[in-house]
């Protein structure tokens, strides 16, 4: 027999040894999920490669080449990036003024629009729909198309300003378009560094799906270990014995890897949405680097493989399958800690005046302390329970208790893994999301600020002169007025705000020159953020325009009625004045919070399926081992006819301790998260629901698989002395 | 009447073909309450499939199986659980006893498994452990002896009160001086309780014991020395 010939006999015994092992089940299923989650952790950070890439060439052809030029008036291209806040974050508003015939429009946009016409990405066209103002920067004159935009939900609009808005003295000089550096406008402020998702993945994806693989290719590991050892002992070499292991683990392997294959082909054709953070992937970037992505998806199988024939014990088979359980997972002094270790993390920041590091040093300290010493907290409570149990189970004669509690006093690590793997997960998860989501000192007053005065007052900056102030003032919708603000530079005590009889008015101040009232929030936020805690607004009838023509800094808008039409006024402002900008008062700051929510979704998306296959992992290891109890368990259940003791089995070591490391995962997180969310770190409920009820979805499924795959198991069995 | 009178299992004319090969070939036995019978033979020669034949977990091609005056062959799988449960104890050659808990409450779990109230299950169990001289003192499964775990293994097999004992390789994992006590315990049985007992070995100085010492071998079950029931004494009759 040739050597192929060989191989392939071997791998076919491989395979029949698969379809006749105890557990086999659970193992094809591990493996098949292990194969599956590792292949699209992979194709997911190709893909991440592909759209940065991506991002990189379209953002380099869209910036514009910037040439210096002595008089702006001669350039051939004028550029102006200003923001404007749609849906509460802030978006790049480009405004371009082609001089020179032979200039090409940017990417993406078919033709030059006339003055005072807008091109807009179709995303920023839906959200300045929702917001009822779609022809805010000028008339709609197309969509900016897929190969000017870094990624298809990317929000963008190119201005051609009226011939009265041109500023050439503020906007930048350029011959076209194309440049070796990314354009700096678009989302690219608010997308983390490539390096940043890279890290996301590897933690919240690679992590689990690595422990699941590990988990997978032991599950059911004695047989394999001692056919390992036979084939040893009768001569099989290495390769030989990796053969017979890789035709064991090869039809799943295979179907995890084609079920990641097609979820990879089915992303090619057309762009597809990531759900829950709503990102929408660049189709053509996936197409580009599809070898990649598919050569992830092999590369995993092959890892898949190479952990099946590696991870094996031949020098220990034999010595019993028991799980070692006493030592780290049983040590009263950690268990002991734990708690003390929660109380730091909760208390110990109150102690420290003040924030700064050491009170993260000191929160960190608990929280790490916490999670580390839980699994020796968690196995004393599962020996404490189990002994709970058995005396239940021997008082009221329930034989699932006594078994699952004899089982928990015995070996209280195997419960512990499964409780302590799931809740550290969820607690280190929630840790990352909140630290995504810390907002700094100035951002949490930004967001006090809006809470209690919203938009009932709003900045407007720009390069206007009086006449366009002016014209900016008359078109302000009914019941908005407009005040200059001046602030006095000398003491900084006092701001002045200079308006008509209607706008102090509306700060329910007399037609004359007055002191404003302090107690208005709105004149209090004024105060706060423009010119220190202390001082005075000082109000004076004036005209605005005339003032800000001389020292004022920018416009306020006020209304006689509470909150403004900010659409209206942001429509007024784009068609008066070039390149405005208009906000809610301190609006920079919550521009800044809301540009943490996008990361912070993906930490909780990516989060919730790490955790999830982290849960995964720890309840197959968990239910390997009640198959192998189930084993011990056949012969008497079936002499007695009753499969329900294993049902009753499974809900004390498999169904109560996954549902309650779901709870307790949530519970420690929200407890240990307390000092963060004071600081302004947001802990998404949504998220923590998600972790609580995976766990539940989990637990049921795995007792029901385990219940059943020991009853199943059960019956096959059949007394083998002959 | 006298005990072994009343007959508990009655096989006759039982036929099992596997793959080509004829493992019983219209295999017949008698055993009545308070007798032992000792089945021995090669390898492969059924006693397996006998054993299984007997629990209703094989059903055989041909004859009848009678315990405790049902044919367990022609009952529907609930029915034959439930007289399985009823009538048939069994002692497994590793005693396939749950090493974490205590002798106690492995015994009583086979009765509260079957349905007794929790009082009775344990006040049998340990009735019978104290009987069979097996430690009351809480220590797990695991931490007995062979012997000790063999024992617990038997009072587990006669908490229900089964009309019928079956025992496969009770001896075969214990050592000389234990094996004699386990074996002198295990013939105790039938005539203590009431029961048959049918044991499968390969060991000829375990089948010596019993009452009749059977040799099965080409599907069927030969004499290999009888003895009068309780005696000891060779009798010189034949397989009934």
């Amino acid at each position: 027999m040739n050597t192929l010939a060989t191989y392939t006999r071997l791998f076919a015994v491989g395979r029949a040894a698969g379809r006749g092992s105890a557990g086999r089940g659970l193992r094809f299923t591990s493996l098949l999920c292990a194969t599956f989650a590792l292949a699209l952790t992979g194709a997911v950070l190709a893909a991440g490669f592909a759209v940065y890439d991506g991002r990189e060439l379209r953002g380099s052809a869209r910036a514009p080449r910037y040439v210096g030029v002595e008089n702006p008036e001669r350039a051939p291209l004028l550029v102006q990036v200003a923001y404007d806040d749609v849906g509460g974050v802030q978006r790049s508003v480009v405004f371009l003024d082609p001089r020179d015939e032979g200039v090409a429009p940017p990417p993406g946009v078919e033709r030059w629009p006339a003055p005072g016409e807008v091109v807009l990405s179709e995303a920023l066209r839906t959200d300045l729909l929702r917001e009822g103002s779609p022809d805010r920067y000028g008339k709609p004159a197309g969509s900016i198309s897929e190969s000017g935009l870094e990624v298809p939900g990317e929000r963008l609009a190119y201005v051609r300003p009226a011939p009265g808005l041109i500023d050439p003295g503020n906007m930048t000089t350029a011959a076209g378009f194309g440049s070796d550096e990314r354009s700096v406008y678009g989302d690219r402020a608010t997308v983390p560094p490539l390096s940043a998702f890279i890290s996301l993945v590897v933690g919240m994806l690679l992590f689990p799906a690595v422990v699941l693989v590990v988990v997978a290719a032991r599950s059911g590991a004695a047989g394999r270990d001692r056919r390992v050892a036979l084939l040893r002992a009768l001569g099989a070499g290495a390769r030989a014995r990796a053969v017979v292991n890789a035709g064991e683990a090869a039809l799943p392997v295979a179907l995890g890897a084609v079920a990641a294959a097609a979820a990879v082909g089915l992303a090619l054709p057309s762009n597809p949405t990531v759900p829950v953070v709503d990102f929408v992937l660049p189709a053509a970037d996936l197409r580009r680097w599809a070898s990649l992505l598919f050569a992830a998806v092999l590369a995993a199988a092959l890892t898949v493989l190479a952990a099946v024939t590696l991870l094996h014990r031949t020098d220990r088979a034999g010595q019993g399958a028991r799980p070692g359980t006493r030592g780290r997972f049983t040590s009263r002094r950690l268990a002991w800690l734990c708690p003390v270790f929660l109380v730091v993390a909760t208390r110990g920041p109150d102690l420290l005046a003040g924030g700064g590091s050491l009170w993260f040093l000191v929160y960190a300290a608990g929280v790490v302390g916490t999670l580390a010493t839980l699994p020796a907290l968690v196995a004393a409570a599962v020996s404490a329970l189990g002994r709970l149990l058995v005396r239940t189970g021997n008082r009221y004669g329930r034989p699932g208790a006594l078994i699952a509690g004899r089982r928990a006093v015995a070996q209280p690590g195997v419960t512990a893994r499964l409780v302590a793997s799931v809740v550290v997960a969820i607690g280190l998860v929630t840790q990352i999301q909140l630290n995504t989501s810390l907002l700094d000192d100035a951002m949490i007053a930004a967001k006090a600020t809006h809470e209690r005065i919203g938009d009932s007052m709003l900045t407007v900056s720009s390069a206007a002169d009086r006449e366009q102030n002016g014209a900016f003032l008359r078109a302000l919708p009914e019941g908005a007025h407009g005040l200059a603000m001046e602030v006095a530079h000398s003491d900084g005590r006092s701001l002045g705000l200079y308006g008509d009889c209607a706008a102090l008015r509306a700060l329910e101040a007399p037609c004359g020159t007055s002191t404003a009232d302090p107690a208005d929030p709105r004149v209090r936020e004024l105060a706060a953020w423009f010119g220190g805690d202390a001082a005075d607004v000082v109000l004076h009838r004036a005209d605005p325009a005339e003032r800000l023509a001389r020292d004022a800094e920018r416009l306020l808008v006020v209304g006689d009625s509470g909150e403004l039409v900010v659409g209206e006024v942001k429509e007024a402002a784009f068609r008066e004045l070039p390149a405005p900008q208009v906000m809610v008062v301190a609006g920079e700051w919550l521009f800044g919070a809301a540009e943490l929510q996008k990361p912070a979704a993906w930490t909780l998306f990516l989060g919730i399926i790490g955790v999830g296959l982290l849960a995964f992992a720890a309840a197959a290891n968990n239910l390997g081992d009640f198959l192998r109890f189930g084993h011990t368990l056949a012969p008497l259940s079936v002499l007695v006819s009753r499969r329900g003791v294993f049902y009753a089995t499974a809900v004390w070591t498999i169904l109560v301790p996954l549902a309650a490391a779901g709870a307790l995962g949530v519970l420690v997180s929200l407890w240990l998260a307390a000092p963060m969310t004071a600081k302004g770190a947001v802990l998404t409920w949504a998220f923590l629901a998600s972790l609580l009820v995976l766990a539940q979805i989990l637990a049921v499924l795995f007792w029901f698989w385990g219940s059943r795959s020991a009853a199943v198991q059960a019956v096959r069995w059949r007394p083998t002395a002959d | 009447m006298t005990e072994t009178d009343r007959t508990v299992l009655a096989v006759s004319g039982v036929r099992y073909e596997i793959a080509g090969r004829l493992l019983l070939d219209g295999l017949d036995l008698s055993v009545g309450a308070g007798e032992s019978v000792a089945i021995t033979g090669p390898s492969g020669s059924g006693k397996s499939t006998l054993l299984m034949c007997l629990l209703g977990l094989v059903r055989p091609q041909g004859g009848r199986i009678t315990v405790a005056g049902t044919d367990i062959t022609r009952l529907r799988e609930r029915a034959l659980n439930r007289h399985r449960r009823d009538h048939i104890g069994v002692v497994f050659q590793f005693g396939e006893l749950l090493p974490e808990l205590t002798p106690l409450e492995n015994t009583a779990l086979a009765a509260l498994l079957s349905g007794t109230p929790r009082r009775r299950a344990y006040a049998d169990a340990e009735e019978l452990l104290t009987t069979l001289g097996v430690p009351l003192n809480g220590t797990p499964t695991a931490e007995l002896s062979g012997g000790e775990r063999q024992r617990t293994a038997v009072a587990r097999a006669l908490i229900n009160r089964p009309s019928l004992v079956l025992a496969d390789e009770p001896t075969g994992a214990l050592d000389g001086s234990t094996r004699d006590e386990v074996t002198r315990m295990l013939f105790s049985v039938p005539r203590q309780w009431s029961c048959g007992l049918v044991v499968v070995t390969h060991d000829p100085a375990v089948a010596e014991r019993a009452d009749r010492h059977l040799h099965l071998s080409q599907g069927r079950l030969g004499d290999a020395g009888a003895v009068l029931p309780g005696t000891g004494a060779p009798a010189g009759g034949t397989a009934r």
